[in-house]
């Protein structure tokens, strides 16, 4: 069989023939033709089973609103952002690095006052350790003399 | 935003200050951190007149003044003196005499450890602030109710 004719069966099937003696030829030969009417009977029980049982998808809404809402949703994201851009006041960076400033200013001072407390606790309280066990001894700080003294008994003949 | 011509060039001063701070640190710190010299001084003290050793000298009268607003004594004598110095976390043994010794570690920002030994035995041992001006004295009894001092401090 022919392409032509096959197409011409699917047409005739399809009631698309674009004239009243396409669909007349085409009838006949379907009354004549064995293989050309097995092949209508074949195109025929195909189309009534999709018919049957192609699955319907049916939109909760208007296709219209539904494409609109696709569209809003493209032109929302595609849109540059018009959030107004965070700006620091100019007092704020001016002042930001005297912050720092500061800060170490703080850490300075800090340790300053720690040290010379540090050393003026020193100068009159001082570790001794006695290294032979029967050396001992006193000692003492005096103030008004600038002098700490650490007695060693028990040793004579330096 | 348009900056300010002057807000522009207070930051690009930023730098410069910073750096000054980070000189002015590192300097304060490189100050306490400098080799120091010390003075230490064996003293023999008594009652008695001074020795015929001639390398024994009375005290100079400052020290003498000091000694003598605390200890008992009326003569102090220097037997012997010394001049060293010492960097940071260094250790130096220093012999006095010939039986004492003393050992000392400058633990910086003006705190020493004296180590003070006698015939080579470690007897004693001091962490102390010598702070400018003042003395460290480690110190004990000698023979015919004597004493005898071991003086530092810094020069």
């Amino acid at each position: 069989m022919k392409t032509e004719t096959i197409l011409e069966v699917q047409a005739y099937l399809d009631d698309e023939l674009a004239s009243e003696n396409d669909v007349k030829r085409v009838a006949n030969l379907l009354a004549h033709d064995e293989e050309a009417a097995r092949l209508f009977k074949s195109l025929k029980a195909t189309r009534q089973l999709l018919e049957g049982n192609e699955p319907e998808v049916k939109l909760p809404e208007s296709g219209d609103f539904y494409w609109s809402k696709i569209a809003r949703a493209i032109e929302r994201d595609s849109a540059p952002s018009k959030v107004a851009p965070h700006v620091t006041p100019w007092w704020v960076r001016a002042l930001a690095p005297l912050a720092g400033v500061a800060c170490v200013g703080l850490l300075l001072a800090g340790s300053g006052v720690l040290n010379a407390g540090g050393k003026a606790r020193s100068a009159y309280l001082h570790e001794i350790e006695n290294s032979v066990d029967d050396s001992s001894g006193i000692s003492f700080h005096s103030q008004s003399q600038g002098m700490t003294v650490v007695w060693v008994k028990g040793y004579e003949n330096p | 935003m348009r900056v300010s011509p002057f807000l522009s060039s207070v930051r690009r001063s930023w730098p410069l200050f910073f750096a000054l701070i980070a000189l002015g640190v590192t300097s304060s710190f490189a100050t306490d951190e400098k080799e120091q010299k010390i003075q230490a001084k064996l003293i023999w003290g008594t009652d008695e007149p001074k020795p015929a050793n001639p390398k024994i000298k009375p005290v100079d009268p400052k020290l003498k003044e000091k000694f003598s607003g605390i200890f008992k004594w009326k003569n102090y004598f220097e037997v012997e003196e010394k001049h060293f110095a010492l960097a940071p976390e260094a250790l130096k043994k220093v012999q006095m005499s010939t039986k004492c010794d003393i050992e000392v570690r400058n633990e910086g920002h003006g705190m020493f450890e004296v180590r003070f030994l006698g015939e080579g035995k470690s007897l004693k041992k001091v962490r102390q602030v010598i702070p400018p001006g003042e003395l460290l004295v480690i110190a004990g009894d000698d023979k015919n109710a004597n004493a005898w001092f071991v003086v530092l401090n810094l020069e």
